[in-house]
């Protein structure tokens, strides 16, 4: 049926006329239609016809915003078209903000495909692309630039690209829960002359994790339970169980 | 004007003097060392410093009647990336009899023994996931004598599925003249967001002093880290010359990265 609610919705001059629906109904019901409305019948086949255009450019525009804040402790920025503006609980996030949060904060962000993002205190992130069609993602790509960003991705909404891209990794969802830090500044624990690293932490599903830095290296499956380190332009390494960074430090025996 | 000839056998040792000195310059500049040899940067200061603090609490009880709880906190300090500085405050309760780590000279009798203990020293990190503890330091209360310890503790294939963590202790009480020691080894069973699962086995033998024979106690071993709260709880249920035993232990760590 093309006359759905969602495409009167989405044409203004369908639902001015309400020609679609009643016609369409009066056809189904009633067979051919009578001589004396021969100006409907003719309405009737021109929409139809303009009907999948319509349809489609409204289904896979990519709409301005493309997601909500939902969860907002301490403070955060949203810097948009070069302006930095204060961020809200319920303010609508866009493809190219670049959205930063201070010491002690903490967001949540609800897209539209239903993923949630969290993202850490002092941490830093854009939302570099976000396409769907319909209720279906399409590919949405994320960039951390600092930070720790917690992303729980909506299964339900597709198979469509979820990544999540650091200056030295990138990460390919395959419907999952994980979370991406990127660490400037600090030793790495793998190898301790590199001060820029990732770290990606899977609790379900599995992600593939890559250094752009280093196209020859290897491409790291990870599966839900476990981590892996990217230190500065080398490979990922060999998944770990989740924690072990912190095993690893002194003090746990 | 007349350019000096490179040539001269006085331009010759001006060259030799100039490379004779900057080679070593080059050699010793920090990113020539980080980069070129592994612990290059065994002395250079860690960036950041990292400072730590882990309280644990333990209980200890025996078929033959050994009762006793410690608690108390161990403060670390990075100095450089592979040394950190160790102090460690130990409060000692020993309600019945005596144990591995006991070093008092004689049976507690009717009442409750109480000591506290003080300890430092350094760790030693050679690679991620290793530790070197040597600690010495001196009991107050009713035990007074002086005590050395070690513990090693190191992770082997930190990057596979199932990581295995091996570990001893060594300690010396110069109080009643006893040796003792412990083992564990465990290995990561499962692991997720909130808890780590660990199962292995472990033990601790002891001898010397007015113990003739060296005492061996060993059993499998359960620990479990709650990841959120950086919290462990460890329970180990054991056999050995003195019987059944049990320990329980819980500890939780605090760090901190000094910018």
């Amino acid at each position: 049926m093309f006359c759905t609610a969602r495409t009167l919705r989405t044409s203004p001059a369908l639902n001015r006329s309400g020609i679609c629906s009643r016609t369409f109904v009066q056809l189904m019901r009633n067979g051919p239609p009578k001589v004396h409305s021969a100006y409907h019948w003719i309405t009737v086949w021109v929409l139809l016809a303009i009907a999948p255009f319509v349809w489609s450019s409204a289904q896979c525009q990519t709409p301005p915003f493309v997601g909500t804040i939902v969860k907002l402790i301490g403070q955060a920025k949203i810097e948009r078209s070069g302006k930095e503006v204060d961020a809200a609980v319920s303010m609508q996030v866009q493809v190219h903000d670049r959205i930063r949060t201070f010491a002690g904060a903490e967001m949540t962000i609800e897209l539209r495909d239903g993923s949630r993002l969290s993202l850490s205190e002092s941490s830093a992130f854009t939302i570099d692309a976000f396409a769907q069609a319909r209720l279906a993602r399409r590919s949405v790509l994320l960039k951390l630039w600092a930070g720790h960003l917690r992303a729980i991705v909506n299964a339900i909404a597709g198979s469509g690209n979820f990544e999540v891209h650091t200056p030295n990794a990138t990460i390919g969802v395959r419907g999952t829960e994980f979370e991406t830090a990127f660490i400037e500044g600090r030793p790495c624990p793998e190898v301790h002359t590199c001060m820029r690293y990732t770290t990606v932490s899977v609790n379900s599903g599995i992600v593939e994790v890559s250094n752009p830095l280093n196209p020859r290296a290897a491409a790291v499956r990870v599966a839900g339970g476990y981590e892996t380190t990217v230190p500065c332009d080398l490979a990922p390494t060999s998944p770990a169980p989740l924690g072990m960074e912190e095993m690893g430090a002194p003090g746990y025996h | 004007m007349k350019m000096p000839s490179l040539c001269t056998p006085l331009a010759r040792l001006r060259q030799l003097l100039l490379v004779a000195v900057l080679l070593p310059a080059t050699a010793a500049s920090p990113t020539h060392a980080a980069s070129a040899l592994p612990y290059s940067d065994f002395f250079t200061a860690a960036n950041p410093q990292h400072f730590s603090l882990t309280l644990f609490i333990s209980g200890i009880g025996a078929e033959n009647e050994y009762i006793a709880t410690h608690e108390g906190f161990e403060l670390e300090q990075t100095l450089t990336p592979y040394i950190g500085l160790v102090a460690r405050v130990v409060g000692y309760q020993i309600y019945q009899s005596a144990g591995w780590d006991t070093p008092l000279t004689d049976n507690p009798g009717s009442r409750p023994r109480n000591f506290g203990v003080f300890l430092g020293g350094i760790d030693v990190l050679p690679f991620q996931g290793t530790s070197m503890k040597i600690l010495g330091g001196r009991d107050v209360g009713d035990s007074t004598g002086a005590r050395i310890e070690g513990d090693f503790s190191s992770w082997l294939w930190l990057h596979s599925r199932h990581p295995i963590n091996v570990a001893f202790t060594g300690d010396h009480f110069y109080n009643n003249g006893l040796s003792s020691g412990t083992i564990d080894i465990r290995a990561v069973l499962t692991s997720s967001r909130e808890a780590m699962w660990l199962i292995g086995a472990g033990g601790q033998m002891w001898g010397g002093g007015s113990q003739t024979q060296v005492v061996k106690e060993f059993g499998p071993d359960l620990g479990l880290v709650l990841r959120e709260w950086k919290t462990a709880i460890d329970l180990q249920l054991g056999y050995g010359n003195l019987h059944g035993y049990g320990t329980i232990a819980i500890s939780r760590r605090f760090g901190w990265d000094e910018e």
